[in-house]
């Protein structure tokens, strides 16, 4: 085991090179685009205790964004303002701006359901419903409506499924519960189950953090292919991580957006200090 | 179309005298009869496009099913109000239970105090309540049910909100996160998936109802009945405590009654506990 870990290791900081010149063209590309998530000074309360400190972020179209940072730092906080899931936290107050696609999602009149399935969202537990691996699947566009026939259903499943990488190893089982598929096949699960409503941006709160390294590049090779498609806003604890799937990284410490930038830039050249000994391992 | 009905009506009950003495001014609709049936519908569609007098025909079948359907909205509105008389009826019941139990909770507290088992506390509110209050019959089933209802209800209560809470968060949240209401993350996921613990608490409950005898002798359910109850209201006795009674008969063929007794409720017992069993491996193969 401890031999097999090591040679993963390996493997990936070979391919971190490659990944980072790749990402880097991308961000050329797309520089001029409008920021597909727009958020400006984005504060967050849990009663008096204030989590987020004057957050603005540009999150750009159809690249990986990573926020990475220190437990406890709001990171999770932020993402979960993107698709208002900090609503139905007791005593959650967010204040700011968050624009997607130019509108505002905090605006009274913005509901909340189809605002959820714009931005999906993926968790860092597995939470796959006590169903059938077809019935996860079919949850999302059944109760959205879009799928008139079953023909229509099974062709979205099988699809979200082929998507997330995940349809050969259970094309024989679509039927059994899905709690009985391994862990990293239930998060894949998850991410079919995102996708299969075909939203514009997808968040992933420590996606692979219950996940051994296999699962995870798994997880992390389908990042890659999603993000032809979505928008990716990632919440990660590996820095690895982080540079292998990512365009462009936040680091957050003590609930401010502490440096934005590039990915390399912002792991070869930081221009905060606290930015630096963070990712040189100094602390956190 | 009332009018052309009722006037159809006079001209048919007018028949032949009217058309002897009375002539009438003007003719505002008449019955027409046909020899072959598919020629009505010819004969209506004909009328309908004459362009020389402005001619209406209908049919009087169609048209009353057309009025039919009228009545039945207000029949339905009529059923919503009957529910809602039900509904606050029940509500009512409750509140009046609850007041109850408020008012006599020392009352209760003391009876526990001393040795009393919540059986015994519930035949006590059921006998103050249903019979006191509302004045229900004496050892009438319905009164019994009740009673048994309200002693089963905390085992069942328990049971739900325990297994309702087992749900992880996570599915919750997943739901959500697709885009679910609340109203659908509940009745979609939270309920499905509490549904076995639900089931085995509700199944606890009635098996406790079932030889329970205590609360039904407060209530008068253990009076000796002759009769066959025929309806909900009329006295009868439980069968625990019939066969009590039956058992401690002396007489001839009481031996065997009793044992035929038991082997009812002992039958009905199992017969619950299987269907029990069959109905929650089956949702739990479904969710598992």
């Amino acid at each position: 085991m401890q031999n097999m870990n090591s040679t993963y290791f390996m493997n990936h900081t070979t391919t971190a090179s490659g990944v980072l010149s790749r990402g880097d063209m991308l961000t050329t590309v797309r520089a001029g685009d409008a920021p597909k998530v727009a958020a400006s000074n984005v504060n967050v309360f849990y009663r008096e205790k204030q989590a987020l400190m004057d957050v603005s972020i540009d999150i750009h179209s159809r690249q990986v964004t990573a926020l990475i940072g220190p437990s406890g730092c709001g990171k999770s906080t932020f993402l979960r303002c993107l698709n208002r899931m900090n609503d139905v936290v007791d005593g959650c107050r967010v204040t700011g701006n968050i624009l997607l696609d130019g509108e505002d999602i905090y605006a009274p009149k913005v509901d909340v359901v189809s605002l959820r399935s714009r931005i999906g969202m993926v968790f860092q537990k597995p939470n796959p419903f006590p169903k059938s691996v077809f019935d996860n699947v079919a949850y999302g566009p059944k109760i959205h409506g879009l799928a008139e026939h079953r023909t229509d259903l099974e062709e979205i499943v099988v699809n979200s499924l082929t998507k997330a990488g995940l349809f050969e190893e259970v094309k024989d089982r679509l039927y059994d519960s899905a709690t009985g598929l391994s862990g990293g096949q239930q998060q894949r699960l998850c991410i079919a189950r995102t996708i299969a409503i075909n939203p514009e941006v997808v968040l992933m709160d420590e996606p692979c953090s219950a996940l051994d390294p296999i699962a995870t590049s798994r997880i992390e090779d389908l990042m890659w292919e999603l993000k032809e498609n979505y928008t990716i806003i990632i919440v990660t604890h590996s820095m690895q991580q982080a540079a292998r799937v990512s365009q462009r990284t936040g680091f957050f410490h003590l609930g401010s957006l502490v440096e934005v930038g590039k990915t390399e830039q912002i792991f070869q050249n930081p221009v905060d200090t606290r930015t630096r000994d963070y990712i040189t391992g100094r602390f956190g | 179309m009332g009018k052309t009905l009722s006037t159809t009506e006079a001209a048919a009950a007018g028949g032949a005298r009217a058309e002897q003495a009375l002539q009438p001014e003007r003719i505002t609709a008449f019955l027409v009869g046909m020899n072959s049936r598919p020629a009505v519908l010819q004969m209506q569609r004909a009328l309908n496009e004459h362009r020389g007098e402005p001619l209406t025909a209908v049919l009087p079948g169609v048209t009353l099913a057309e009025l039919w359907r009228l009545v039945g909205v207000a029949d339905r509105a009529l059923r919503a109000v009957a529910a809602c008389v039900v509904l606050a009826g029940l509500l009512g019941m409750v509140a009046t239970l609850l007041t109850g139990l408020n008012e006599r909770r020392r009352e209760m507290a003391v009876l526990r105090a001393v040795g009393a088992r919540p059986a015994h506390v519930f035949g006590l509110l059921a006998l103050a309540v249903f019979l006191g209050c509302f004045g229900m019959p004496r050892s009438a089933p319905l009164v019994g049910g009740m009673t048994l209802a309200l002693m089963t209800l905390p085992t069942i209560i328990i049971s739900c909100r325990s297994s309702i809470r087992a749900v992880s968060p996570g599915v919750r949240q997943g739901a959500m996160a697709l885009g679910a209401s609340p109203v659908q993350v509940v009745f979609h996921q939270v309920l499905p998936a509490a549904l076995p613990g639900t089931l085995t608490g509700t199944i606890i409950g009635m098996a406790q109802a079932l030889g329970e005898t205590a609360p039904l002798l407060m209530i008068g359910m253990v009076a000796f009945i002759a009769s066959v109850p025929a309806t909900p209201m009329d006295s009868s006795a439980a069968l625990p405590v019939q066969i009590y009674l039956w058992a401690e008969s002396a007489e001839r063929g009481f031996v065997e009654k009793t044992a035929a007794a038991i082997i009812v409720i002992m039958s009905f017992l199992v017969l619950m506990n299987i269907l029990a069993v069959i109905i929650r491996s089956r949702t739990q193969t479904k969710v598992e």
